[in-house]
């Protein structure tokens, strides 16, 4: 403004000046005669000059002093504008840094970091919490610290607690140290006294190899095994059972199933992984490269295992290498368990010093104890015939299954119960067709397994034992050889010929060995129940008086269905000839003796189920001739002639009654503890009867003389009344 | 056990068509199992049926079954020497019923025993048994054949214990094996008993005496004063010590002019009452002892210890030889065109007329 108004006064000056010049030459011009006014004129007018140079100078120093200023002034604008630019800059900047601080995000969110809310912050720091006051980031930053000092205190507890845990390892493994080295030493020990048990007649190393091999059993033969070795410590019974069989095979089997096992886990855990990864980044992931090779070879492996697995399940007969056995008395019982049918079969040997498992054995017996065969266990409970499988399961997965009746170890039902495999009966229990078998075994269930089964299997011992030489005798014709005669002190007139097994041969089923499925098994069963039949229908071509026997016989087995159905397993047939004792009186009218024959069968489950006599005569007594009559018609006696051979039957009805007599009225009759005895009851009581029918005139009836008052024949059918047995 | 079945018969309640057949049979177990006959018939000849009512009747077996259709009863006699009278139409009841306890509710209108024999010291002896049962319309008497070889005559009517008419005669100790008595007929007041002793005797009952005394077996008449060495028979000189000459089973006509009598030796005579003498033999084959004869009119029907049914006409020709289920037939009943036949096994089959089987009855 200064210099605006300078330069405005310096104008203004100029102005004045030039004015005044014009003035000067005005009066220049006006004084052009006059030297006076001229001189003063001029003299003014180079006054005005010198002012106006002065003013001249004036202005342009004014012009200099503003340009200086002008500069002075631009200078400092430059100054500030930079200024101003550095300003914008750092706000900028400055602005920047805010906005990054605002959209921090740290890799640690809120939640990973885990700071304790805001409630708890309040709870556990009160007075941080009131210093912070309302401030949310002061309080932010309290909780930060408290936080920090937190976990910095949780930092210091976990080395505390790794420095314990360092020390109870390092006890542990001083102990553990220990421990290893005790192992040894009880060996050593055991080593060193094991001269000592043998003196002394320890069985503890023993026992403990066989508890090792107990380890291996499958879970139902150890059931049994466990219940038999226990039966034996705690009675302390005269049996002994064993572990047979390849330890080595067992184990294999054993690693093979845990092996299989595993593997299955391990597709099982794989398969879920395979739906959640995705299949490339598994191949991509180097480190997975061997895993991945190692799956393969077990892929491969597993697939090789399952066609082993497939071989075994063709054959349902696949058995564990290891089998119990229970060495009772001359025989040895072997449980074996198949492991496709999932039932345990038991099996009978004779003993033979220990040495067992040789299959050679099986038919050449010779050596053995005669009291074992293969049906002594048969029926051993009621009904439990052992010849189909127990388990139902097993018809379901092969339709129509029948196990094999040819092979000598059979699924008795017992050795399932002993074995503790129970399984579900097919139909309702009361609807079953062997109910009765069911609630005898059902009961035998609740009561001491082992026990009942022990003391079954001697029963059945010794009745089969009593039985054998009782055959033995009556194979001799021998009579008076019988337990029975010497304690009856009998000797009946009637003569036992001969006695000699019948018992059919059940064609190939024996020796064919395992022909394996179901449909054959039923005709081989035809087959035997055929074979009978035509043994039958020669009996009656050979002119033996069968038929009234047959009927009895099937009516016999008819009503003792009720009863149990009998097994056609084991039951031995034999043929015995009697022959009456001739009558004193009457010889000249018979010159041929009658003898009469008796097909005896004798069931597996002697006693139990009493031998039956089935009886016949071996020829014909001849009738004797009419007494003469005019009144027959003459056609009439043709007709009697030729039908003469072709009638069965004079003798039937007292062979029928000596028939009940034998095998029904005979087992009411035995004393007490002679069951065993049975059969040679039976057969005394046969030739008994036998003596009191020869005593008639002849077979098939006639009248006999009363003795005294009493009365020799009763009823319809003239039943002769037979001395007492005993 | 096996069963044997001794006696069957047929019975029937109303009269032409609403008339119901029934048929009894009594076995060995002591039970009398009744069956409707349609029933039967309706169940075929393969199936065997149930009995629709079964009466635990006697101890020990039943060996006599009797009808008389006037009175409505049926009578049983059984080897505890008891006779049992039952009600006809209580036993139809029951059978007919499906309730169990009225079953098991039906009980004997009367029962008789046998007499025991008297022995020293006070001591009885065993109770004979009632081998067969034959009752005298006329009078009421139900006639029964004893073990001991006497023939007990008990009156229905009155239900006395002790017995109304004792038949003594036969030989002592051996039993009778059957009976038969006329209804009122030609032959009234007539009973024909067969003993063990070989002889059949037909009695006059009024007077409880044997009018004739007859040998099946050889077909003779035994004449009265020969009758005490009664094993003395043919020429009267040589003994028969070796026979099947038993009397097993006797029949009568409808008409009271035939009596059929079998033996043990197989033969079955008849005799005729006009005639007062045997008239003619059959045999059924010399093994086989006769132990079930029946009159049908014009056909004698008889069986034994053989599985066959024989048929004779009257004068001896043999019809036909039948088979049949049991071995040794006990049984044998014939009517309303159709023959029951029972023995050794617990079925009754029950033939037609022409001789096929239509029905097989299970007994208890």
């Amino acid at each position: 403004l200064a210099l605006a108004e300078m330069a405005s006064d310096q104008l203004d000056e100029l102005v004045g000046v030039l004015g005044r010049m014009r003035d000067a030459a005005d009066r220049l011009a006006s004084s052009s005669g006059d030297d006076d006014a001229f001189r003063e004129a001029a003299t003014d007018a180079s006054l005005l000059f010198l002012e106006l140079k002065a003013t001249n100078r004036a202005a342009l120093e004014g012009v200099e002093a503003t340009r200086a200023t002008t500069a002075k002034a631009k200078l400092d604008l430059d100054h500030k504008r930079l200024e101003l630019q550095n300003v914008l800059y750092e706000k900028g900047h400055i602005q920047k840094e805010i906005r990054a601080c605002q959209d921090f995000r740290s890799a640690y969110d809120d939640e990973t970091i885990g700071l304790c809310s805001v409630a708890e912050f309040k709870r556990q720091a009160p007075g941080e919490w009131k210093e912070a006051g309302d401030d949310p980031h002061a309080v932010m930053l309290k909780r930060l610290s408290h936080e920090l000092a937190e976990r910095k205190k949780l930092c210091e507890l976990e080395k505390e607690l790794e420095a314990r845990k360092r020390t109870l390892q390092d006890g542990i493994k001083s102990r553990r140290k220990f421990l290893d080295g005790l192992g040894n030493q009880l060996k050593g020990l055991k080593r060193s006294t094991a001269p000592l048990q043998e003196h002394l007649a320890l069985p503890i190393t023993v026992e403990e190899k066989r508890k090792g091999a107990a380890r291996l059993l499958p879970p139902p033969l150890y059931v049994t095994y466990t219940q038999l070795a226990a039966a034996r410590e705690a009675f302390d019974d005269d049996f002994e059972v064993h572990i047979e069989g390849s330890v080595a095979d067992a184990e294999a089997l054993q690693r093979k199933a845990a092996a299989a096992e595993e593997e299955e886990a391990r597709r099982r855990e794989e398969g879920a992984a395979a739906e959640t990864v995705a299949e490339a980044e598994y191949k991509a992931a180097g480190t997975f490269a061997g895993d991945e090779e190692e799956t393969r070879k077990s892929k491969r492996a597993r697939i090789s295992d399952e066609n082993e697995h497939a071989v075994d399940e063709s054959d349902p007969y696949t058995a564990h290498p290891l089998r119990v056995e229970l060495r009772l008395g001359g025989a040895s019982f072997t449980f074996t368990y198949l492991h496709n049918l999932h039932v345990v079969t038991a099996n009978v040997k004779p003993r033979e010093g220990g040495a067992s498992a040789n299959k050679g054995n099986r038919r050449g017996k010779g050596g053995g104890d005669e009291t074992v065969d293969d049906d002594l266990l048969v029926n051993l409970f009621p009904g439990d015939t052992g010849a189909d499988t127990p388990n139902i399961a097993n018809k379901l997965r092969v339709a129509g299954f029948e196990y094999d009746r040819s092979r000598r170890d059979r699924p008795y039902r017992w050795a399932q119960h002993l074995a503790g495999l129970d399984f579900l009966a097919p139909v309702p229990v009361g609807r079953a067709p062997g109910a009765d078998a069911e609630t005898g075994v059902a009961k035998h269930q609740q009561q001491a397994r082992v026990r009942n089964v022990l003391a079954a299997l001697r029963a059945r011992m010794a009745s089969r034992s009593a039985l054998k030489s009782q055959l033995r005798a009556l194979a001799r014709c021998d009579i008076d050889g019988l337990a029975v005669a010497k304690r009856l002190e009998m000797h009946p007139k009637s003569q036992l010929r001969s006695w000699r097994e019948i018992t059919p041969q059940a064609g190939g089923t024996v020796a064919t060995g395992d022909d394996g499925p179901a449909g054959d098994d039923a005709g081989e069963n035809d087959r035997y129940r055929e074979e009978t039949d035509a043994g039958t229908v020669a009996d009656r071509l050979a002119g033996h008086d069968v038929q009234a026997t047959n009927t009895v016989a099937s009516d016999w087995r008819h009503s003792e269905k009720n009863f149990w159905p009998p097994s056609d397993h084991g039951v031995r047939t034999y043929r015995a000839l009697v022959r009456a004792a001739r009558q004193s009186g009457s010889a000249k009218h018979r010159t041929v003796p009658v003898d009469v024959v008796a097909e005896v069968s004798v069931s597996p489950e002697y006693p139990q189920r009493p031998p039956t006599f089935a009886l016949s005569l071996e020829r014909r007594v001849p009738p004797k001739p009419l007494p003469a009559s005019d009144l027959d018609s003459k056609d009439d006696s043709v007709a009697a002639s030729k039908d003469e051979d072709a009638t069965p039957g004079d003798a039937s009805n007292d062979l029928r009654l000596i028939e009940e007599e034998v095998n029904v009225r005979t087992t009411a009759l035995l004393p007490t503890g002679g069951e065993d005895d049975i059969l040679g009851y039976c057969v005394v009581r046969l030739l008994q009867a036998v003596d009191a029918c020869a005593e008639c005139e002849r077979w098939g009836g006639a009248s006999d003389e009363a003795v005294g008052v009493r009365q020799m024949r009763r009823g319809r059918e003239r039943r002769k009344e037979l001395p007492p047995l005993l | 056990e096996t069963r044997t079945v001794y006696a069957n018969v047929f019975f029937g309640v109303g009269v032409g068509a609403a008339a119901n057949g029934y048929v009894a049979c009594g076995s060995s177990t002591g039970a009398i199992s009744v069956f409707n006959v349609d029933h039967l018939l309706a169940g075929g000849p393969e199936n065997d049926v149930a009995p629709a009512l079964v009466l635990p009747a006697h101890e020990g077996a039943v060996y006599s079954l009797v009808v008389h259709a006037e009175e409505g009863i049926l009578c049983s006699g059984g080897d505890d020497g008891r006779t049992a009278v039952w009600r006809v139409d209580a036993l139809v009841a029951a059978a007919d019923d499906d309730d169990e306890t009225k079953k098991k509710n039906v009980r004997p209108a009367a029962a008789f025993v046998n007499p025991q024999r008297g022995l020293p010291r006070g001591a009885l002896g065993a109770i004979p048994e009632t081998n067969a049962l034959a009752y005298d319309g006329s009078r009421g008497v139900l006639f029964a054949a004893a073990g001991d070889g006497v023939c007990y005559g008990w009156d229905v009517r009155e239900a006395r214990s002790s017995p109304a008419a004792c038949l003594r005669g036969h030989a002592t100790g051996k039993p009778l094996h059957c009976a038969a008595a006329s209804s009122g007929g030609g032959a009234s007041g007539t009973v024909v008993t067969g003993s063990e002793d070989g002889t059949a005797r037909i009695w006059d009952v009024r007077r409880e005496t044997a009018t004739h005394v007859v040998n099946p077996y050889a077909a003779t008449s035994v004449s009265r004063h020969s009758e005490e060495a009664s094993d003395v028979v043919g020429d009267g000189k040589k003994p028969l010590a070796n026979e099947r000459r038993w009397v097993g089973c006797v029949a009568l006509d409808g008409a009271e002019n035939w009596c059929a009598m079998g033996s043990g030796g197989g033969t079955v005579t008849m005799w005729s009452f006009a005639a007062g003498a045997c008239a003619s033999r059959v045999t059924a084959g010399r093994g086989t002892a006769m132990q079930a004869v029946k009159l049908t009119g014009e056909h004698v029907v008889a069986a034994g210890s053989e599985p066959h049914v024989f048929r004779w006409n009257l004068a001896g020709k043999l019809i036909s030889r039948q088979p049949c289920g049991p071995a040794s037939v006990f049984a044998l009943d014939a009517a309303r065109a159709m023959t029951a036949v029972g023995g050794v096994g617990a079925t009754v089959e029950i033939f037609s007329a022409l001789g096929t089987k239509v029905a097989t009855a299970k007994c208890a």
